[in-house]
């Protein structure tokens, strides 16, 4: 019933956004300016704490071009993977719990960008970097308790995508690949978690 | 700028960012904690008593105990697994262990005895006085959970076998729960489980 919910939230946003593009508006802030609004997927890779990808997750950046390939900017972006443990019992010293689990890490980084563009007409290819903090939490639900572990790290995530605008004087679109680690360490109950590694891709709309 | 303030109030909904896990996926089954005293020798130690009752721990001031077939079952199912490690006696006096068993019927209690160690103070539960002894009150060598919630076993085993003068410990702990039905009785084949449990995952006593 949440996943419902949240899933209709979501909808509610995106088709506010697209109806946004009825709108009369100018295709870019300026032609030096650009700002992304994606929805992302990420796929978790060695992470023994929570592995499963996700569709649970959003990115908002924005740049400027300080020359017509070269943008610098700044990014916010956040997402959540989920994973359910089986019922096992867990040996933590002198204390033991038997209990199945549900575990979720949330990741949220932000900090600056670079992006370096190929082409400055309707379709603009580009490769990106993105160093920052992350802020991640690591969090297990089982009966009807949660524990949870705050972490911070260094954030880096290089990216290919494009930023493409089919209708002059109107929004675009927002492709992008990328590969992301945070230095994020921490441990809950039996589980430990060093470095978080991802893979995923961003699909939004581009001002 | 005006014209991004739309787009502004679009992020700022989508930014109620965290998504809860789903804890529907869990199989509803029931909890075991358990927690000993690395400092007791298990094995040094023979012998058990266990009440005939359960102490129902609910918001009467009134001393309780839980009685009938289903606290018969339950005790029986504490005894087969004592039996696999120590021998039964009938007489406190000849035990090194005591065997405390309660039932949360209700956790209001806990919040109006709040303390540290919380149950002190609370005039009914168990007390170094029930084994017989003079023990000087009794407390956890280790530290505890003081989440128990409605519907939950306690059991504590007390080290019998220290010198009177002292306190008493308590030496091994359980806190089972999960285990009501829809109805919020007890269902005894999953408290029957979750009991064999606590001891299967005490090393010190396999």
């Amino acid at each position: 019933m949440k996943t419902i919910k949240y899933l209709a939230k979501r909808a509610a946003a995106v088709l506010s956004i697209a109806a946004l593009a009825t709108l009369p508006m100018k295709a870019q802030v300026s032609n030096d300016a650009f700002y992304n609004i994606d929805w992302q997927f990420n796929i978790p890779l060695g992470n023994d704490f929570s592995n499963h990808a996700s569709g649970w997750g959003m990115n908002f950046e924005m740049g400027y071009y300080v020359t017509p390939e070269l943008a610098l900017g700044a990014f916010l972006s956040y997402h959540t993977n989920n994973e359910y443990f089986e019922r096992t019992t867990l040996h933590m010293g002198t204390t033991a719990l038997n209990t199945d689990q549900q575990h979720s890490l949330f990741q949220l980084p932000f900090g600056v960008l670079a992006h370096y563009r190929f082409d400055y007409g309707q379709f603009q290819p580009y490769v990106g970097m993105k160093l920052g903090a992350a802020y991640a939490k690591m969090t297990s639900d089982y009966y009807i308790f949660e524990s949870d572990k705050n972490t911070w790290g260094f954030f880096a995530s290089p990216e290919v995508g494009v930023q493409f605008y089919p209708w002059e004087g109107s929004m675009g679109f927002h492709a992008a690949l990328y590969y992301s680690i945070s230095t994020n360490q921490g441990s809950l109950m039996t589980y430990d978690m060093n470095c978080i590694n991802s893979l995923g891709f961003r699909l939004g709309v581009a001002f | 700028m005006k014209r991004f303030i739309p787009i502004l109030f679009a992020a700022i909904a989508l930014t109620a960012c965290e998504k809860e896990p789903d804890t529907d996926k869990l199989d509803n089954h029931y909890l075991v904690y358990t927690d000993y005293d690395k400092g007791t020798d298990f094995g040094a130690l023979m012998t058990y008593y266990l009440p005939d009752s359960i102490l129902y721990i609910n918001t009467g001031d009134k001393k309780e105990y839980w009685t009938g077939s289903a606290a018969e079952a339950v005790l029986a199912e504490f005894a087969a697994n004592m039996d696999e490690h120590y021998l039964r006696v009938d007489n406190i006096e000849d035990a090194d262990i005591g065997l405390q068993v309660s039932y949360v019927a209700s956790t209001y209690t806990f919040a109006n005895y709040g303390g540290n160690p919380w149950w002190y103070g609370y005039p009914y539960y168990w007390t170094p006085g029930y084994w017989g002894g003079y023990w000087g009150g009794w407390y956890y060598p280790y530290p505890i959970v003081y989440s128990y919630t409605t519907g939950s076993i306690i059991a504590e085993m007390v080290n019998l076998s220290v010198p009177e003068e002292k306190k008493l410990p308590v030496i091994w702990s359980a806190y089972i729960s999960g285990i009501l039905n829809s109805q919020g009785n007890l269902n005894l084949v999953k408290t029957e489980a979750a009991i064999d449990q606590a001891f299967k995952q005490t090393s010190v006593l396999k």
